[in-house]
């Protein structure tokens, strides 16, 4: 009985510190889920919210609305849409962002890739095809305007 | 965004996304948000806290822990497991020293 309080007792510690630790790579307290190292998935994964896969994920992600970033050890074999898809390590699959994709320095993708803005940084490897779909001229022109009106001033 | 402007600005505009350079090769541990299901096998060799939905078996090598509103099917083994109240299992196996919490 003692003992299993005791039990209690530790895990509810250990719980703790591993919220600090959560909170400290964060560095605030919006909710993101985090996929972390020696994470291996297979199968399906859904999401709602903030996503930082450092695992291994095989399979699909059916993520949208929110980021995800697939950190430099994240390894994902599965196609990928979310609103800004940011790349660090490995992807094998298509990758889909609706607002934009960003292939850091030392990524790895092979894939097609659908966005309409892409940042790829020196030293990232990319092997796909790239749909950026059509220009909203409208869009273009308005911010246009502003930048002049903000240097008239 | 400018043209010619650094490749970091794209940095600044994910804000929560930041990796910070420093953490990334100490332990991180895993947490499952509340809005995420999966539907498969997962294994994992450190802490794993679970705030959504897990249908399929789990294998750790540490904690699990299973926080309240989460929904678990399948079978869990670990060396740790600690749900709270409120938490939903369904058919579930737990193998592991196990320790129930009230939450917060």
């Amino acid at each position: 009985m003692f003992k299993k309080n005791e039990q209690t007792e530790t895990s509810s510690v250990r719980l703790a510190t591993t919220e600090d630790k959560i909170g400290l790579v964060k560095g605030s307290s919006r909710s993101a889920s985090v996929i972390g190292p020696t994470l291996v998935f297979k199968g399906e994964l859904s999401a709602d919210e903030d996503l930082i896969i450092e695992g291994t994920v095989e399979g699909t992600i059916a993520h949208q609305q929110k980021n995800l970033t697939v950190g430099k050890q994240g390894r994902v074999k599965a196609h990928i849409h979310a609103k800004h898809v940011r790349i660090e390590g490995a992807v094998e699959g298509d990758v889909r962002g609706d607002e934009l994709v960003l292939l850091a320095r030392g990524s790895n993708v092979s894939g097609n890739i659908f966005s309409p803005r892409i940042q790829m940084e020196d030293g990232a490897t990319f092997n796909g095809k790239v749909e950026m779909g059509k220009r909203q001229p409208e869009l273009a022109v308005a911010k246009d305007s502003a930048m002049d009106r903000s240097a008239g001033t | 965004m400018e043209p010619g402007t650094q490749a970091h600005r794209g940095d600044a505009e994910l804000p929560c996304l930041e990796t910070d350079e420093g953490a990334s090769a100490a332990v991180r541990p895993s947490v499952l948000g509340p809005t995420l299901v999966l539907r498969g096998e997962l294994s994992i060799g450190e802490d794993l806290v679970i705030q959504g939905e897990i249908h399929g078996n789990v294998v750790g090598t540490d904690t699990v822990v299973i926080k309240r509103g989460a929904r678990v099917s399948g079978q869990i083994s670990a060396t740790r497991i600690q749900f709270e109240q409120g938490t939903r299992l369904d058919e579930v196996v737990l193998t592991g020293s196990i320790a129930r919490t009230s939450g917060d």
